[in-house]
């Protein structure tokens, strides 16, 4: 340690600021050649291999990707042990760690290359804006319980980090064609570039087109909505090595458009999203360490939103995150992270916050620690410190209750997370946390102005701008174990999370009545056990398996205990032979409840059971060459309901692709 | 019983030949050459890399021998940018302008002019036995079975003023 690292950990920590942990800066492909196992630097703020987080995490891979015949990112996360998914649409998915399954205010912070990609305003991961192939992606790295302390408000059920390809040194060409029943018809292709010594880029564009199907809530003349889910995306992703340890520029810009149904609890919109966002990174090796500094901006655009319950409305929603962070080691055993982040989030609607606009300022300063007692025993602590300010400009409805100046209000808190590996033997790690984490009101909860058309009621809905944050505590403990008389890795979890208060949106049921305003209360517990066990190779037999046990007990019905499946399994059993490939993957999900809202000038809602459910789906694939992959999917054998709105039919596909 | 005796038959060649049983692996040359990228200045591409041997001992000359095969180019070989040379311990004048040294098994006798050698010429020394980091001689040990290590001495990093990157500092163990 010397002076200049000093100097730079004292600077840092009088900024107001302090950030989140970035991801494509760091060279994964080079790390895991060395280590030979999967790297991360989304569990804890640093770099290591996966064997050595004392963060209880999983990962899918490349490999994993290439032999699941999924479509999308949620497809492939429902396989993992405490990841719930319920389908709102055809084309969208809500995906929740551990229970709280929800359509608004998701728990879950969705990454992309360290880019948060959930929706500030209305605390919604939107899967289909994401600018990514399923072929770009290393790894998807899934980090269970609260996570705040690193990635800030809303990480607290965990974190999903999409790690792409590097554009300077892994070279992802290909293009893909798909066609199956539902009309559906994707085309993508991607293109990896040089440009010259430790430079290069990828660009990728895909359009996917399905006809929409299984809509349950089939109410009066709601059906004239329906809109089908269609997707365009185009994305560039350089990275630039400067000479003589100048260190590395990454850039990334995409945009996205999608339309689409989406549902909050049973009433449907249909919407339009353009997304366009932009991110630049620099990375240095300096005496004090390796400091990263990363910009990014993204613009949503719902220029049209057709919503049964509000009639049609407009939405924009800005968001400018500013970062830098310094990594360093500090003798043998010590490594530090010191974060400084800004962020501005801006949401205005014409419809939907009464013709004013909703503003969040949020600055926020973090420490990480990591100790390493021993090569078998290390610790990590983190402390992060958000602070809030929220705003609105603008005019106000007549008859909205506040005015401009009760939003200038001011939220603060501080996120904790401590985590203990021990590898009690070569084959048995011991994995011990425990995490505070701060869940923020979404920019719709605090501001949200609508009436609802007279079929729903013609009430006025009100955010607040008095609520606060709810913290949750979360402890966890883990036990892997290594068989090498099977090649496999077994995994048993348990966890304990305790949310001390809930925020309700509208349309939430709480205590069996219809709520129609926000406002906060009495939280709930969840318990659970995870058990996995692994076998992964890239011939012969492929096998694997996963069970979930879960109970949330809530203090007042907030409906998320119905939502929520008591059992989940998951298997999977593959084959790979020369050119063949042949994998089936099973689930089975334990019945749960949901919500049916009757339209009237009072509104009913009712609760309906959605029967347990299974999905069997099979793949085939042949390497023609070693250029051209041809496979066949049938992505649910039998068609089935994880959602009181949206049933799921069987898709088949058959999927043309060229790398090279 | 086929097992037991293939067993048996390898231990007693061991006792008769040590050095068959215990030559750098390709594995472990593999990471040795993996970890030189994380130099937070990397040698030159072309630049010799040293493979030193104790010419006295016959299993430091056979390790030698058996790492420049390795490192020969082949299909299966540690492919690296740098260009072995063997050098004899007894001789290090040969090794001058590499930055990067193997250390080959069974070559004890030498690692007082080794580190000496590293302290003045700023070279990287890397060894497969952790034994050689725990002394101080080497800057870097690696361990490929039954998991990658990598150890690395932060005195003999500091004397000799080599050094790796924080993010690569943070993913192995220091002593």
């Amino acid at each position: 340690m010397n002076g200049g690292r000093l100097f730079v950990l004292g600077a840092l920590m009088l900024l107001p600021l302090a950030g989140g942990a970035s991801a494509q800066q760091f060279d994964y492909g080079r790390y895991e050649a060395l280590f030979g196992e999967p790297v991360t630097v989304s569990a804890t703020g640093k770099p290591e291999r996966i064997s050595d987080t004392p963060v209880i995490m999983d990962v899918i891979g490349a490999d994993d990707i290439a032999r699941s015949g999924a479509r999308d990112i949620p497809t492939l996360l429902r396989r993992l042990s405490g990841i719930d998914v319920a389908h709102s649409s055809s084309g969208t998915a809500e995906t929740s760690i551990r229970g709280y399954q929800q359509p608004l205010g998701s728990r879950v912070m969705v990454l992309l290359n360290g880019r948060q990609v959930y929706f500030d305003g209305f605390g919604e991961d939107f899967w289909a804006t994401l600018p990514v192939e399923l072929e770009e992606i290393r790894q998807i790295e899934v980090i269970k319980g609260s996570q705040s302390a690193l990635y800030g408000f809303n990480a607290v059920d965990g974190v999903i980090n999409i790690v792409t390809f590097d554009p300077v040194d892994d070279k992802v060409n290909m293009a893909r064609a798909r066609i199956g029943n539902h009309s559906r018809r994707d085309l993508a292709a991607s293109v990896t570039q040089s440009l010259g010594e430790g430079a290069g880029i990828r660009i990728t564009a895909a359009d996917d087109h399905a006809h929409d199907f299984g809509i349950i809530n089939r109410t009066s003349d709601n059906m004239a909505f329906a809109k089908n889910p269609n997707r365009k995306s185009v994305s560039a992703d350089a990275g630039f090595t400067l000479p003589e340890g100048g260190g590395r520029i990454d850039a990334e810009a995409a945009h996205t458009d999608v339309t689409m149904r989406w549902i909050a609890l049973y009433p449907f919109f249909d919407t339009r999203i353009k997304t366009d966002s932009i991110k630049a990174g620099y990375t240095v090796e300096t005496p004090a360490g390796q400091v990263n500094a990363t910009a990014y901006y993204t613009a949503i655009d719902m220029p049209w939103v057709q919503s049964q319950t509000y009639g049609t409305f407009d939405i924009t929603d800005r968001i400018a995150v500013a970062q830098v962070s310094d990594l360093f080691k500090w003798g043998a055993d010590d490594s530090f992270r010191v974060g400084a982040e800004g962020r501005r989030s801006e949401m205005a609607a014409g419809g939907l916050t009464g013709g004013g606009s909703l503003t969040g300022n949020q600055t926020a300063g973090s420490l990480m620690w990591e100790h390493s007692f021993s090569p078998a025993v290390s610790a990590v602590n983190a402390v992060r410190y958000d602070y809030f300010q929220l705003e609105r400009s603008g005019p106000s409805p007549l008859a909205d209750p506040y005015s401009n100046s009760d939003y200038d209000r001011s939220i603060g808190g501080v996120s904790v997370n401590s985590a203990l590996i021990t590898k009690v033997s070569d084959l048995d790690s011991l994995r011990l946390s425990f995490a505070r984490g701060l869940k923020l009101p979404s920019l719709s909860d605090f501001g949200q102005v609508q009436t609802y058309v007279r079929r729903y009621g013609g009430f006025t809905y009100y955010g607040s701008p008095y609520l606060d944050v709810a913290s949750v505590y979360d402890y966890q403990f883990g036990w892997e174990r290594k068989l090498p008389v099977i090649d496999a890795t077994m995994n048993a979890n348990v966890f304990h999370e305790m949310t001390m208060k809930h925020i309700s949106s509208p349309y939430g049921m709480v205590n069996g009545v219809l709520s129609f305003t926000s406002g906060m209360a009495t939280g709930s517990v969840a318990n659970g056990l995870e058990l996995s066990l692994n076998h992964k190779t890239r011939t012969g037999w492929n096998w694997g398996g996963n069970y979930t046990y879960e109970r949330l007990h809530e203090h007042f019905d907030w409906g998320y205990r119905n939502a929520q499946p008591t059992n989940k399994l998951n298997a999977h059993l593959g084959y790979a032979w020369d050119v063949w490939e042949s994998d089936l993957y099973a689930t089975y999900v334990s019945p749960t409840k949901g919500i049916v809202i009757t339209p009237g000038l009072r509104p009913k809602a009712s609760i309906v059971t959605i029967k347990d459910y299974k999905i069997l789906s099979p793949r085939v694939a042949w390497h023609a060459n070693e250029f051209v992959t041809v496979e066949a999917v049938a992505e649910n054998l039998w068609p089935y309901q994880d959602s009181a709105p949206q049933r799921m039919e069987t898709s088949y596909y058959l999927s043309v692709k060229v790398t090279y | 019983m086929i097992r037991a005796g293939l067993v048996g038959t390898v231990l007693l060649a061991c006792l008769i030949y040590p050095g068959a049983c215990f030559a750098t692996s390709l594995k472990d040359l593999q990471i040795a050459v993996r970890i030189v990228g994380f130099l937070s200045k990397p040698p030159p591409v072309g630049s010799p890399l040293a493979v030193f041997f104790d010419s006295h001992s016959k299993d430091s000359r056979d390790d030698a021998q058996n790492i420049m095969a390795l490192l020969s180019g082949d299909a299966d070989s540690a492919k690296t940018p740098l260009m072995p040379i063997l050098v004899d311990l007894h001789n290090l004048e040969e090794a001058q302008g590499a930055r990067v040294g193997l250390i080959a098994l069974s070559s004890e006798a030498g690692y007082p002019a080794i580190l000496e050698f590293a302290k003045k010429n700023a070279v990287l020394m890397i060894s497969t036995d952790p034994a050689c980091v725990r002394a101080g001689i080497c800057t870097a040990a690696v361990v490929s079975a039954p998991r990658v290590e990598v150890i690395l001495s932060r005195r003999v990093s500091e004397i000799s003023d080599v050094h790796f990157i924080e993010a690569f500092r943070m993913m192995v163990t220091e002593y």
